[in-house]
């Protein structure tokens, strides 16, 4: 607590550069929303403007997974109007880094003087864990807008957080029975050697083995590996019916195209999460990506209405298509504007008690937030990829997670 | 581990440290000869893989983005040294927030142009297949990269020991002043020899561009690795840079097999283990001598 406070005084030459160039936005509406309800958790009916802070991860590593959440947002804000619930809606959105230290401090700056109706965010889910037990402390509704670790749904769930993306349980689990009935009984995995990792590929050997499937060998990547030739000489001596990963961005490039190249892409399968069937890697992968499957909630290429008009949005603000991530930024100001519009106004309470259980309709079809994860039930799709974009291949309906770990639940990796 | 994973991970090792070796040599023999620590050396790497990658979007053949990228490289080299370097020789600080300040600018640049996210460059259609030999799988392309390291350690030793130049740079190597009172025109040698090393990171990163890809901020990781390698193998020899590329290399490679874990610092371990027993880097000459 001491640390805190003395946190809070200081401003570093980032907050100074932030304040008086980038966050024109944000500036603004210190100025026009100095004086609100008072500190902390002051929310009410009121019909001033509804405030959202972002506490997103816009520099470093994972800075364009926070761009795209913003996209997806901004997307949502302008396709209805810069309103939610019939009141303008004002978002001021901070750098978390990255970094649960940063995050909270971060967190304070955009819940402390100036009351906030939401908070969204954040990108890593170290900074979700960091900021889990404050909310309910300050009574500020998180809507999850990516951060995907198990426990923000088992042991660190609370009554003021709600995810609009996914679980890494979800990520591992989705696919798994589909899998064993229609591309191999024997798996080979292959994941980043960190928390997230190690959680997905837990979650992928518990389904598969329960449909009937045998994960025969497994390895653990270093984020940023070059080469995986180790890797693939492991997959090949393994002979398993299928492959099944948990790699993102330049380890995800880089594993298809060597994957290709080893002459492993013709004989054995291949299936990912979301981010092997992503443009952000199967474009600069080429024709190494063409044949891979993913398996995820959302494609641009989805057809409903919903989605139609938020890619068409999407694409004309920012000349690419939307991927999974700007999907749940759309559904982050999407959902906030389904249980404003439920409750009536933005008193905690009521929020709380229409959010749970809620049902949207999504770019990624409708989905339901289960009550008892605060995380969706939702369909997910197998995708493949072919040379001018993504076919979607087969739907696995309404899929949630386990509200506890289940029997035998270890993701140490062992 | 049975011997096949060996062989894959020894040839895996040594086409990562081929690629060191093209990027370090420059480096190294720079800092030897001219005592710039140039910092920028490891955006060279990323910026001639993007050339590449659009005069190969242009339609251009490999070979031929190879060249325009090495060339290219080679002409932003003299006009490095020759613009902006030669003002501060002497003036190690200055060099250091010079090379520095214009690594950052030209990958700010790159964002700008290529944009943030990776990108790879195809291998070329003629060697995109792989060869197995007993029980091994492995691509062609990157037996072909580890043979155009060994034909390059190979003109580099042709170059140092048979040719006027090498004679020249190894004295200048050895001692500045020395050459320069021989009459020698030191600032053509300085510019040639900064140029022909721009080209050779040019060429190191337009070979590793179907294998590790590019992405903006690549040079600093480069640059880290490449300077371990210098530091191995001892400033101003290609030898080092040749057996220290290939030692991180293959270092790597068994490092984040087997320790995944360490695959951070394994490097730095076995470079404090190397300045412990031969201070001056392996193939280095030590300052008394």
């Amino acid at each position: 607590m001491g640390a805190s406070d003395t946190m809070r005084g200081r401003i570093g030459r980032r907050d100074f550069l932030r304040l008086a160039g980038g966050g024109l936005a944000g500036t603004l509406l210190l100025g026009v929303a100095g004086c609100g309800g008072g500190g902390g958790g002051g929310q009410g009916g009121g019909s001033g403007p509804i405030r959202i802070g972002a506490l997103l991860t816009l520099s470093g590593p994972y800075a364009t997974l926070g761009e795209s959440i913003r996209n997806g947002m901004e997307t949502f804000l302008r396709l209805n109007d810069n309103q939610i619930g019939g009141r303008e809606v004002q978002v001021r959105y901070e750098d978390s880094e990255g970094d649960p230290q940063v995050a909270l401090r971060v967190y304070r700056q955009l819940t402390g003087q100036n009351a906030v109706d939401f908070l969204m965010g954040p990108v890593i889910s170290t900074e979700a864990l960091a900021l889990a037990n404050r909310l309910q402390r300050d009574r500020i509704i998180l809507i999850n807008s990516n951060a995907a670790a198990n426990d923000l749904s088992w042991e660190q769930k609370s009554d003021y957080s709600y995810r609009v993306s996914q679980s890494n349980y979800q990520l591992g689990a989705a696919g798994a029975e589909y899998i064993f009935r229609n591309i191999g009984k024997t798996a080979f995995t292959i994941g980043m050697d960190y928390v997230a990792g190690y959680e997905v590929i837990e979650a992928f050997r518990i389904a598969y083995r329960e449909a009937g499937g045998e994960v025969v060998g497994s390895a653990f990547s270093a984020p940023g590996t070059a080469d995986f030739a180790t890797y693939l000489t492991n997959i090949r001596r393994a002979e398993p019916e299928v492959v099944f990963s948990f790699l993102s961005g330049t380890d995800a490039i880089r594993f298809l195209q060597q994957y290709d190249s080893f002459g492993l892409k013709g004989e054995i399968p291949l299936i990912g999460h979301d981010q092997l069937a992503s443009p952000t890697v199967t474009d600069p992968a080429g024709e190494a990506a063409v044949g891979v499957m993913a398996c995820s909630f959302y494609y641009p290429n989805l057809e409903n209405e919903t989605n139609r008009r938020f890619v068409e949005a999407y694409r004309k603000e920012y000349d690419q298509p939307p991927d999974t991530i700007a999907c749940q930024g759309y559904d982050t100001g999407n959902i906030m504007a389904k249980a404003v519009e439920e409750a009536g106004g933005t008193e905690p309470d009521a929020l709380i008690e229409v959010l749970k259980g809620i049902s949207l309709q999504s770019p990624r079809g409708s989905f339901t937030m289960d009550p008892e994860t605060h995380n969706p039930i939702q369909n997910y799709y197998i995708g493949e990829n072919a040379r001018d974009g993504v076919r979607i291949v087969d739907t696995i309906e309404d899929v949630g997670m386990p509200s506890r770990p289940p029997e035998g639940y270890d993701p140490s990796g062992g | 581990m049975d011997l096949s994973a060996l062989a894959v991970q020894v040839l895996a090792g040594l086409t990562y440290g081929m690629l060191l070796f093209m990027i370090s040599v420059g480096l190294s023999v720079i800092f030897g000869l001219m005592g710039i620590v140039n910092l920028a050396h490891g955006v060279f790497f990323v910026l001639g893989a993007y050339i590449a990658f659009s005069v190969l979007g242009g339609g251009a053949g490999f070979l031929i983005a190879l060249v325009v990228a090495m060339v290219a490289m080679a002409v932003l080299g003299v006009l490095v040294e020759r613009l902006l370097l030669f003002r501060s020789y002497g003036d190690e600080l200055g060099q250091v927030l010079l090379t520095f300040g214009l690594a950052f600018i030209i990958a700010d640049v790159i964002k700008m142009i290529w944009g943030n996210r990776l990108q790879s460059l195809p291998t070329p259609s003629l060697l995109d297949f792989s060869v197995s030999v007993g029980g091994i799988t492995f691509p062609v392309y990157r037996l072909v990269v580890v043979l155009v390291g060994c034909l390059l350690a190979l003109l580099l030793w042709y170059l140092e020991s048979r040719t006027r130049i090498g004679a020249i740079i190894r004295a200048g190597v050895d001692d500045r002043e020395m050459v320069a009172a021989l009459g020698i025109n030191v600032t053509l040698v300085f510019a040639g020899v900064f140029a022909f090393g721009a080209a050779l990171a040019g060429l190191g990163g337009v070979l590793g561009g179907p294998v590790l890809g590019m992405y903006p901020d690549m040079g600093f990781e480069i640059l880290v690795l490449s300077l371990i390698v210098v530091v191995l193998g001892g400033l101003g020899t290609w030898k080092g840079a040749f057996v220290g590329g290939v030692l991180v290399g293959l270092v790597e490679i068994f490092g984040q097999a087997y320790f995944p874990s360490l695959s951070l610092v394994i490097v730095f371990l076995l470079m404090a283990g190397v300045l412990l027993v031969r201070p001056a880097g392996l193939f280095g000459r030590s300052p008394a001598s």
